[in-house]
């Protein structure tokens, strides 16, 4: 039997998913041998170590403050961030009475709001979010597949970028192994690829500047990163990726397989 | 509770029903504050932290994939937060109530206050899939079954991957002197 066997039916007793037979067998071989005895005493210290405790219970009004946090919006309200177009129509119309009062300031307000649109957006979530931001949705389960995977460098910097699809939906992972904050850009057709959401998913929140086709990244250290697009056609698609730390620059490429979208 | 109840009351927060969306954090709420209180260390943490996971997930309820269950879904919300929140927190902050217990004097409070912040320290630099089996067994006591369901593995795996873990876990300590090779 060779060590790592040994380990396991060590970690399947001590986990307490060993059938009995396995835990007979192992006792014997312990009373017979003080080394593996040694062995499962070792790591039946790193299962108390990892051992916390009894679950505690909630403090009781959790469910009342999430409650009143979410209290008058739907769900569905949040599923993208309010255009500035919406904002501003809902905005007047949750104000009626004021609503000629405001058509002045309004219209100013549309110069103003039409050039924010219209300027490449920058910001670090969730102050200025993309248009769906935050959703988490981890790329696990039956429906994702890995379609392709890229490793950078760039001078004392690295990480690995991966694609994964679930029909229209992707999701870039990038995973910085950098020990400083590091910059990642990806670039695409916009035509082909639109950016949703960006979720800071280990590390502290970075930055982002999006523009068309094009999204920057100041990620943290030892951090991970997911960005979640959209294919917005049918067809291959090509994703630019670059990673810079200083002046070094790494580039990579990342390609989506062609896919038939579910609905328009 | 099953899979397909969960469904309902997700369609019909969908819909608005806050009562529905109630239900599911009545449901929910013990674990997911555990989970974050076993990652972060303090009550208080952890009880912000749960309550921004939900409004997090209400908020984002549309995206969600009703094809995989709510409970996978929000337990990786509040893992996400909690790693995140762990690496913004300053370093010197030592908060291990977790490990709190009555009875315990200062000297013993203090050795199982450090080796929870040193357990959790070598947690963490596990990598996700590594991390996550040992989070769900060991700090939320699931079984392998419920942790092949969560992570949408078979259970077999789970075990391999719950080996492999507490191997790179037995090193990481090892180095940091917490326990003999």
């Amino acid at each position: 039997m060779s060590d790592r066997d040994l380990d396991q039916i060590i970690d399947d007793v001590l986990d307490g998913v060993a059938p009995p037979a396995e835990s007979v067998w192992l006792k014997e071989r312990m009373d017979r041998d003080p080394a593996i005895r040694t062995r499962y005493g070792e790591r039946a210290v790193l299962f108390k170590a990892l051992t916390p405790g009894e679950m505690v219970a909630p403090p009781p009004d959790l469910v009342s403050s999430v409650m009143s946090e979410i209290r008058g919006s739907s769900p569905a309200q949040h599923s993208a961030s309010p255009t500035w177009w919406s904002s501003l129509l809902g905005s007047l119309t949750r104000r009626p009475a004021l609503g000629l009062g405001y058509a002045f300031g309004a219209g100013a307000a549309i110069g103003v709001l039409a050039m924010v649109a219209l300027t490449p957006r920058s910001g670090s979530a969730p102050s200025t979010p993309l248009p769906v931001n935050g959703t988490m949705v981890p790329p696990t389960g039956p429906n994702w597949i890995l379609e392709d995977h890229a490793r950078l460098a760039a001078g004392p910097g690295q990480g690995e970028v991966r694609l994964q699809r679930n029909g229209a939906m992707l999701i870039v992972e990038i995973e910085s192994a950098s020990r400083t904050s590091s910059r990642w850009t990806l670039e695409f057709d916009p035509a082909s690829i639109r950016i949703m959401g960006i979720d800071w998913t280990r590390g502290p929140d970075g930055a982002f500047h999006s523009g068309s086709g094009r999204l920057e990244l100041d990620a943290g250290a030892a951090s991970l990163t997911r960005v979640r697009l959209e294919s917005v056609r049918e067809g291959d698609a090509e994703l630019r990726l670059s990673l810079q730390v200083g002046d070094a620059v790494g580039v990579g490429t990342l390609r989506t397989s062609s896919h038939t979208r579910a609905s328009p | 509770m099953t899979d397909s109840d969960e469904s309902v009351l997700v369609t019909r927060s969908l819909a608005g029903d806050e009562r529905a969306f109630a239900e599911l954090v009545e449901i929910h709420q013990r674990v997911l504050f555990n989970l974050a209180l076993r990652i972060v260390g303090d009550h208080e943490d952890a009880r912000d932290l749960a309550q921004t996971v939900f409004v997090k997930a209400y908020r984002n309820l549309a995206s969600f994939d009703r094809g995989r269950r709510f409970f996978s879904w929000i337990y990786r919300i509040t893992i996400n937060e909690s790693l995140s929140f762990v690496s913004r927190r300053r370093p010197q902050e030592p908060l291990n109530e977790v490990m709190r217990a009555p009875g315990r004097s200062p000297e013993e409070q203090w050795e199982q206050e450090e080796l929870g912040t040193m357990v959790r320290h070598a947690v963490m630099q596990l990598t996700t899939e590594y991390r996550d089996v040992i989070v769900a067994r060991h700090f939320l006591n699931l079984s392998h079954r419920e942790i092949g369901d969560l992570l949408s593995v078979p259970e077999k795996t789970v075990k391999s991957r719950l080996h492999t873990a507490r191997q790179r876990l037995g090193g990481i300590l090892c180095r940091n002197g917490i326990t003999s090779a």
